[in-house]
């Protein structure tokens, strides 16, 4: 998988992590997920950021080296 | 026990044609004007990607059928009774939001910016005395607000021409310092292709930002007045 596939992809899931465990309708309800788990996806959401960041960094470096 | 995707109007003809968790039918719940879109399960589903995946699939489905509030992952009730009464209490609030995002989509977007915030590049200053402290600590509180009304400027420049294209929108900027803008915006179906084309210009005349658009979503960030229809919340037991 290139690169720019594999950050869209990284982006996606992160917009929907995002928006299903955060946004949305709250019934009331029994949400059976506890704060641990959702603490686990969140440092796992903070890692899909800074993977994001790293890829872009890493265009933009390879940018950098081949107009150089 | 039942699980609940999303919340639809309840004159829409069918359940959308999709399995559930544990590869259950889909099925509607309806009371006085709106519909709960669910499926009976045995077990809380794991948080992990394929469920994620596979809740967003029905609330996709349900939208391609009606208009749809999307649920919180993780949604159980004890029955269907519980979930009449569920939506039935919050009936005006869940008829008031579905109105508001007929025929429309969200659309995410997250601008990434580099930016030189001097800490990088300063030397190590030890500060020789409580003055030179002090007017190091003034010189780098006085650098972040100058960082910060830089970013709002350009967040600004960014959402401004692309929110009056949306019948609503939702703005952070900097909550992180690489992230310059985290935004969401309700988009009529019709309008989608008009926010692209000025997503695209936006990006021709911003070379030194990366854009990352992704959608159309269900309304996620649009299911209420003030972020959510959020009542009762017990969330976290």
């Amino acid at each position: 998988m290139n690169q720019s596939v594999l950050r869209e992809k990284r982006v996606t899931l992160l917009d929907l992590l995002d928006r299903i465990l955060d946004k949305g309708v709250i019934l009331d309800a029994r949400i059976t997920l506890s704060v641990a788990d959702i603490d686990l996806v969140y440092v796992g959401l903070k890692a899909l950021v800074s993977s994001v960041e790293t890829l872009e960094r890493a265009r933009t470096t390879a940018a950098i080296g081949r107009s150089s | 026990m039942i699980y609940v995707y999303a919340v639809t109007t309840s004159n829409v003809r069918s359940a959308p044609d999709v399995k559930g968790f544990e590869e259950a039918e889909v099925s509607l719940v309806r009371a006085r004007g709106v519909a709960a879109v669910v499926s009976p399960i045995q077990s809380n589903p794991d948080l992990d990607e394929a469920n994620v995946l596979r809740h967003e699939a029905v609330v996709e489905a349900a939208m391609a059928l009606g208009p749809v509030l999307p649920v919180r992952f993780g949604t159980l009730l004890a029955d269907e009774d519980a979930v009449r009464e569920a939506i039935e209490i919050r009936r005006t609030e869940l008829a008031a939001g579905l109105r508001r995002v007929k025929g429309r989509v969200e659309l995410a977007l997250r601008v990434l910016w580099s930016h030189d915030d001097g800490h990088a590049s300063r030397p190590a200053v030890s500060a020789a005395s409580g003055r030179d402290y002090l007017l190091t600590s003034l010189e780098q509180s006085r650098q972040v607000r100058c960082l910060r009304r830089r970013a709002e400027a350009r967040a600004r420049d960014i959402h401004r021409p692309l929110a009056s294209l949306a019948a609503d929108s939702t703005c952070h900027v900097l909550n992180t310092s690489r992230q310059l803008l985290l935004a969401a915006y309700l988009v009529d179906r019709r309008s989608v292709a008009a926010f692209r084309r000025e997503l695209d210009q936006l990006t021709s005349a911003n070379p030194d930002l990366r854009m990352f658009c992704t959608g159309p979503w269900p309304p996620f960030s649009f299911v209420g007045a003030g972020g959510g229809v959020a009542v009762a919340t017990s969330a976290h037991e």
